[in-house]
C-alpha cells in the first residue's frame, strides 16, 4: 500500500539528491548568507546591532524566497503534469491522488525546507555578532517553516483546480496579497465593526472577532518584523501564526485531496485555454477576435495573451470599481470627509501597481507561450526578422495594457486634487526614470528567464532581482548619482536623466540581443 | 491554389552540397550532398538520429550549416533567408499550432503574417480549407480536433502562402491508417498542382508508392540519393525480371537458361517463381517475354524484379543503436 503512496515522493527526493543544480543553488544560498555575514562584520562599527541587521536581511531574503517558491515552484506541482498531459499516465500507473499529491507537492516542500534548515547553523553566528538571541532565530525559522507549509498547500489547491500553471500562480499571488495585507485591515475592520455597534458578545459576534484577531496575527511578515525582531522578544516559539499556518496548510492539503478527482477528471485541454476570448460564432461576436490585423502578431498577442476585447472591457469596469472602493475607503476611514488629493494619489498608486503586475505577467507569457505550444519554429519560418516578430508581439501586449494606462491617465488628469503640474514634474524627474529603468530591466529579465525555465520565470526573476536590489551597491550608487544630479540644478537633473536613458538603452539592448539569440536557438531545436 | 510556376530549365529546387553539422562534438551531418528536382516528390529516409531533421532545419533556414552550401531555388539559405522563406512551407514533426485558436483564426493569422491582403486571405483560406477537406471544421477550436485533423490544419497553414516547395517532417507519424491515406491523397493532389514536396518519413511502403526520388541517410551520411526506381532495382549491372508460373514449377530452369541472352535463372525457394537476369545488349524485354511464351510456360505473372523499399533501406543502413 505504502509503495504506491510513496513511490513518487521517493523518486522526487532521489532526483533532487542527484541533480547537481539543486546542490549548487543551495550552495549559492549559503554563499549569499556568508557574504551577508561578511558585510555585517565589516560594517559592525556602523550599526548598533550587526547580528540583528544580518538576521533581518536573511529573514527578508527567506521571505522573498518562500513567496517566490509559492508562486512558481509550488503552484506548478500538479499543473505541470496537466500541461504535459502526463497526469493521466500517473493515475494509470496506479498512483492514487494522495500519492500524487505527496509526491508532487510534499517533495517540493521538503526540498524548500532543506534550504531553510541548511541555513540555521550559519544563522547562529548572528548571535556572536550581537543584537539577537538564539530564541529569536529559532522562532523566526519556525515561523518561516509554518508559512512555507501554508503557502505550499494553498498553491497545491490552486494547482489541482487550475488547468494552467499561470492561473494557479495568479490565484496563489492573489491569496498571498490578502494574507500579507490582512494584519493591516483586520484591526481597522474590528475597529469599524465596534464603531458601528456590531454585537461582540453574541454567538456569531464572538467567533467573528476572534477570527479577525487570528487573521491579524497569522501573517509571517507581521510576526517576524513586528514581534520577533523586537528587542527583548520572549514569546513562545509556537505562536498563533505558527499554529494557524500549519493548520491552514493541513486543511488546504485535505481540500486538494478532496478536489483532486473532480478537478482532474475533466477533459484535458493540455493546459491550453482561450480564456475570455469568445468565438466569432458566439452570440456576442463583438468580443470575438475577428479577423487578423495587418500586424498579425500584435493581433494574436493582444487577443490570446493579453485577453482581448472582453478582458479589456472587464478591466475598465474593474478599475472603475477600484475607484469607487478607493473613494469609499477614504470616506469611511479618512476622518475628514472626502480628500480628493489622497483619493487621487491612492488610485494612481494602485493603478501603477496593477499595471506593473499585468506587465510582469505579460512578459512572462509573451515568448514562453510560443515555446510551450511549440510554435516558435513556425514563427521563425515567416519571412520576417526576429526583432520584427518580438516587437510586434510586444506591441500586442502593450495594447492589452492600454485600458489600464487610459484609466491611469484619466485618474491623474480628471480627479480633483491631483496636480497635473506635479504629474508632469514627476515624468521628467530622474528618480522616476530610475524606477522605470528598474522595471524595464525586470521585465526584460522575466522575458529572458521564461525562455530558459519551464515555469516560474516571474518568481525566479523576483528572486534574482531582490538580492541585487537589496545588496548591489551599483543600484544604490546609481540612485545616489541621480539624486545628486536632481537636487543640484535643472541641468544636473537633465544630465542625470540622460545618464539613466543611456543606461536603460544599453541594458535593454543587451537583454534584447540575448532574447533574440535564445529565440533563434529554441526555434532551431 | 495556383499551380507552381514551371521552371524553364531543370535546375534543382534544393541543392545540398557537402554539408557538415555537429552538435556538441557529435557529427549529425557528415559531408551530406544531394539534390531535389522541381515538381518531384522526394522522400528523405533514415533511421532515428540519422540527421533527417537537422537537414530539414538547415534547408528551411532554421539552422545554419557549419560547413557546406545549401541552396533553395538558387538562393543561399544563410545569405538569402527571406527569399527562401517566401518560397517554402515547413511542417515540423510536431503540430506547431495555436491550440486556443479556431482553425480559421489560425490560418488567417498565418496568411496575414505572410503579408496577404484581407481579400486574398479570404480566398486563399477557402482554397486551402477545401483542399485539406477542413471547411466543415473551420470554426472549431484546434485543441478539440483529432490528431489527423490537427495535422491537416498544420498542412493547411503551410499552404497559405502558396509555397513552391513543401518540407514535411514526419507528416504521417501518429496518424491512424485512414488519416494517413487521406494525407497521402492530399500530397498527391499537391504534386499534381506542380509543387515540389520533400518528405521525411519512416513509413516506407507509402513513400515507395508516392515518391519519384529518394535520399537515404544514415549516421549523418548519404547512403543513396536518386530515383526511387533505381533504388528498388535489385541489380546494378543487368536488368532482372520475375516470372510466376501457374501449376507445377519444376523443370523450367534449364529451358529458361537456354534462351539466348539470359544470364542467370534462379527459382525462388518454395514458390513457383523464377528470377531471370539477362543481358540488355543482346535482348530486350519484349524478346525475352516472347522467348518465354515460346517455351509454352503457363505464365501467371511477369514483372520487373524490384525489391521492397524496406529491403533497400535495411541493406543501406547499419544496425545498432544511434
Amino acid at each position: 500500500m505504502f509503495h504506491g503512496l510513496l513511490a513518487l515522493l521517493t523518486r522526487s527526493l532521489r532526483q533532487d539528491a542527484r541533480q547537481l543544480r539543486n546542490h549548487v543553488f543551495r550552495l549559492c544560498f549559503v554563499g549569499f548568507i556568508y557574504l551577508s555575514l561578511l558585510f555585517a562584520s565589516i560594517t559592525a562599527g556602523m550599526y548598533g546591532a550587526p547580528g540583528l541587521q544580518f538576521f533581518k536581511s536573511i529573514a527578508l531574503l527567506n521571505e522573498i524566497f518562500i513567496t517566490c517558491a509559492g508562486i512558481g515552484f509550488f503552484a506548478s506541482a500538479i499543473t505541470e503534469e496537466k500541461e504535459e498531459e502526463t497526469l493521466g499516465l500517473l493515475i494509470m500507473a496506479g498512483l492514487n491522488p494522495l500519492g500524487i499529491l505527496l509526491g508532487k507537492s510534499t517533495s517540493r516542500l521538503i526540498q524548500a525546507s532543506m534550504l531553510l534548515i541548511v541555513q540555521f547553523p550559519f544563522m547562529l553566528l548572528a548571535v556572536t555578532l550581537g543584537g539577537v538571541t538564539p530564541h529569536q532565530i529559532l522562532a523566526a525559522y519556525v515561523a518561516l517553516l509554518a508559512f512555507m507549509a501554508l503557502l505550499a498547500n494553498v498553491a497545491l489547491v490552486f494547482s489541482t483546480i487550475c488547468e494552467r500553471g499561470g492561473s494557479a500562480a495568479g490565484l496563489t499571488t492573489l491569496l498571498l496579497v490578502l494574507y500579507a495585507t490582512t494584519p493591516s485591515f483586520a484591526p481597522a475592520l474590528t475597529a469599524e465593526l465596534t464603531r458601528v455597534g456590531f454585537p461582540q458578545s453574541t454567538w456569531y459576534g464572538q467567533p467573528l472577532f476572534r477570527l479577525l484577531e487570528w487573521s491579524a496575527e497569522s501573517s509571517v511578515y507581521w510576526r517576524i518584523h513586528w514581534r520577533i525582531m523586537e528587542t527583548g522578544f520572549n514569546e513562545p516559539i509556537i505562536s498563533t501564526q505558527v499554529v494557524t499556518n500549519f493548520v491552514g496548510g493541513l486543511i488546504c492539503f485535505c481540500i486538494a485531496w478532496l478536489v483532486f478527482i473532480p478537478s482532474t477528471g475533466k477533459a484535458n485541454s493540455g493546459g491550453v485555454s482561450r480564456g475570455l476570448v469568445l468565438k466569432s460564432t458566439s452570440r456576442m461576436r463583438l468580443f470575438s477576435p475577428g479577423r487578423s490585423w495587418a500586424m498579425p502578431l500584435a493581433w494574436k498577442d493582444f487577443q490570446f495573451i493579453a485577453g482581448g476585447y472582453s478582458f479589456a472591457v472587464i478591466k475598465v469596469f474593474a478599475y472603475a470599481l477600484l475607484l469607487v472602493a478607493t473613494v469609499y475607503v477614504n470616506y469611511t476611514w479618512g476622518g475628514n470627509g472626502l480628500q480628493w488629493g489622497d483619493i487621487g494619489k491612492s488610485y494612481v498608486l494602485l493603478l501603477l501597481a496593477a499595471i506593473g503586475i499585468e506587465a510582469c505577467i505579460l512578459a512572462a507569457r509573451i515568448f514562453h507561450d510560443e515555446v510551450r505550444l511549440q510554435t516558435l519554429s513556425s514563427l521563425l519560418m515567416l519571412p520576417r526578422s526576429i526583432p520584427y516578430l518580438a516587437y510586434t508581439k510586444a506591441l500586442g501586449c502593450l495594447l492589452g495594457l492600454l485600458p489600464s494606462i487610459i484609466c491611469l491617465c484619466l485618474g491623474t488628469l480628471l480627479l480633483p486634487g491631483v496636480d497635473v503640474s506635479i504629474a508632469m514634474e514627476t515624468l521628467i524627474d530622474p528618480f522616476t526614470w530610475g524606477i522605470i529603468l528598474g522595471v524595464t530591466i525586470f521585465l526584460h529579465l522575466v522575458a529572458l528567464l521564461s525562455l530558459f525555465v519551464k515555469w516560474g520565470a516571474l518568481p525566479l526573476a523576483i528572486f534574482v532581482m531582490a538580492p541585487i536590489s537589496l545588496c548591489c551597491p551599483v543600484w544604490q550608487l546609481l540612485f545616489l548619482v541621480v539624486g545628486r544630479g536632481a537636487v543640484r540644478d535643472s541641468m544636473g537633473a537633465l544630465a542625470a536623466t540622460v545618464t539613466v536613458w543611456i543606461l536603460m538603452s544599453l541594458v535593454c539592448f543587451v537583454f534584447q540581443m540575448m532574447i533574440a539569440a535564445r529565440l533563434q536557438e529554441l526555434g532551431s531545436k | 491554389m495556383s499551380n507552381a510556376k514551371s521552371s524553364g530549365t531543370a535546375q534543382p529546387v534544393i541543392e545540398v552540397d557537402d554539408v557538415v553539422h555537429s552538435f556538441k562534438g557529435r557529427r549529425a551531418l557528415d559531408h551530406v550532398s544531394f539534390q531535389v528536382m522541381p515538381q518531384s516528390l522526394h522522400g528523405f529516409v533514415g533511421p532515428n538520429g540519422a540527421g533527417k531533421t537537422t537537414s530539414l532545419k538547415i534547408i528551411c533556414t532554421l539552422l545554419r550549416p557549419q560547413f557546406g552550401v545549401v541552396k533553395v531555388f538558387g538562393h543561399d539559405v544563410v545569405d538569402e533567408q527571406k527569399q527562401v522563406r517566401r518560397k517554402i512551407g515547413f511542417m515540423p514533426d510536431h503540430f506547431s499550432t495555436y491550440r486556443q485558436m479556431t482553425v480559421y483564426e489560425y490560418l488567417d493569422f498565418f496568411a496575414a503574417a505572410y503579408g496577404l491582403s484581407f481579400s486574398q486571405r479570404t480566398r486563399v483560406i477557402d482554397e486551402v480549407l477545401a483542399l485539406t477537406d477542413m471547411d466543415g471544421r473551420k470554426n472549431d477550436l484546434i485543441s478539440g480536433l483529432s490528431r489527423g485533423m490537427q495535422q491537416r490544419t498544420s498542412l493547411a497553414r503551410v499552404l497559405v502562402n502558396d509555397p513552391d516547395l513543401l518540407l514535411l517532417d514526419e507528416p504521417a507519424s501518429g496518424l491512424d491508417p485512414r488519416a494517413r491515406i487521406e494525407l497521402m491523397e492530399i500530397l498527391k493532389a499537391l504534386r499534381s498542382m506542380g509543387k515540389t514536396i520533400f518528405i521525411s518519413s519512416h513509413i516506407l511502403s507509402e513513400l515507395a508508392e508516392l515518391c519519384d526520388s529518394v535520399t537515404i541517410i544514415d549516421r549523418g551520411k548519404v547512403k543513396y540519393s536518386g530515383s526511387m526506381h533505381g533504388l528498388l532495382l535489385t541489380s546494378d549491372e543487368h536488368p532482372a525480371f520475375r516470372l510466376t508460373v501457374s501449376g507445377e514449377a519444376d523443370g523450367w530452369t534449364e529451358h529458361l537458361q537456354a534462351l539466348a541472352g539470359v544470364l542467370k535463372v534462379e527459382q525462388l525457394e518454395g514458390r513457383p517463381e523464377y528470377r531471370i537476369e539477362f543481358d540488355e545488349t543482346r535482348l530486350d524485354t519484349n524478346q525475352l517475354l516472347q522467348g518465354i511464351i515460346g517455351l509454352n510456360i503457363p505464365i501467371s505473372a511477369f514483372a520487373e524484379d524490384k525489391r521492397h523499399l524496406n529491403e533497400a533501406f535495411m541493406d543501406l543502413t547499419e544496425r545498432g543503436v544511434r
